[in-house]
């Protein structure tokens, strides 16, 4: 194993489909482990203190995939990442979201997409971990322009994740995939500013018992300064949520 | 959508994956002409001739059932 190199984890219970993953981020100079279960999964990550990432099925014997991340995110809201690639239906998005997944595949899904969200989670994660400052709580707000649709909307943040924010859109909603443009701000502190880009991973179309309508919203890309903003709040409220539910 | 058609979705998303990877896994070992690599391509076209013929499996299977339902 190269020590300079991230360190990946796969999990399925489908051998064929294990080694040819490991195969292909073993190309692109990963160290590799793979695992044919969740609860084979977990004693890896505890005994491995340097794994990155985490790449897991969800529908598995001995050890699903929820159960993996929930163990993992109990121990550890940050680290390892942890990706899904599922099979059909097996948990809606908005749930392994929530639940603090940081990026879903659906399988069949595109090698080179996968690898570059695998990169993106490793680079964000690696500039959290340089910041651990704590911050008093705040009252946050969010004012968000869909690019497609140049709908424009401003409303409280209720919950922010480590990747994301729930976005409550009364009168219309985003659609999938949609980019858009975003600034958190507090009335109490002037100099917190959280601008960027963002992308929306999943819609409720009508209120139900988790929240009302709206959209689950990554952050894509973050302007100069605002990360360290985010991750002060972020460190603060210790969520495992990658993008909350409301 | 059914419960079976949402099964059998799931259970055939698996060895398509495992296909359509291991094919381009192998098409970059060829493509990089490694005489050292020649063996362990062979292993993965073998890997792949599994993965299509368990498809074709769930495919006629499936297959199989529609037309019963329908008759």
């Amino acid at each position: 194993m190269s020590e300079d190199s991230p360190t990946i984890l796969i999990v399925d219970d489908e051998p064929d489909l294990r080694d040819a993953i490991a195969f292909d981020f073993r190309r692109n100079k990963f160290n590799v482990l793979t695992a044919s279960c969740g609860n084979e999964a977990f004693k890896i990550v505890e005994a491995t203190p340097n794994i990155d990432v985490v790449l897991s099925d969800v529908r598995m014997p001995n050890g699903d995939g929820i159960e993996l991340l929930d163990k993992i995110k109990s121990r550890d809201a940050q680290n390892p990442i942890v990706i899904f690639i599922s099979g059909f239906a097996d948990i809606k998005l908005e749930e392994a979201y929530d639940k603090g997944v940081d990026a879903f595949f659906g399988k069949p899904f595109d090698r080179k997409a996968l690898l570059e969200a695998v990169n993106y989670s490793i680079k964000v994660s690696k500039q959290w971990k340089a910041r651990k400052k704590q911050r008093v709580d705040l009252e946050l707000f969010i004012d968000v322009k869909f690019l497609k649709s140049n709908f424009a909307i401003k409303t409280r943040v209720q919950n922010i994740g480590r990747g994301g924010t729930f976005i409550a859109t009364p009168d219309r909603n985003a659609a999938l995939g949609e980019e858009l443009e975003f600034k958190i701000h507090s009335p109490s502190d002037p100099a917190f500013v959280v601008s960027g880009r963002g992308i929306v991973r999943w819609l409720r179309a009508e209120a139900d018992a988790t929240g009302p309508v709206g959209c689950g919203v990554e952050f894509r890309s973050l302007d100069d300064g605002g990360n360290l903003n985010l991750v002060e709040v972020i460190n603060y409220t210790r969520t495992k949520s990658f993008i909350p539910r409301k | 959508m059914s419960g079976d058609q949402r099964v059998f979705l799931h259970d055939v998303s698996s060895p398509l994956t495992s296909l359509q990877l291991n094919l381009e896994n192998a098409i970059m070992m060829l493509e990089d002409k490694k005489p050292e690599e020649i063996d362990e391509c062979l292993k993965i076209l073998n890997s792949c001739m599994g993965q299509v013929r368990r498809i074709v499996t769930m495919v006629r299977d499936r297959r199989e059932v529609l037309i019963k339902e329908s008759e």
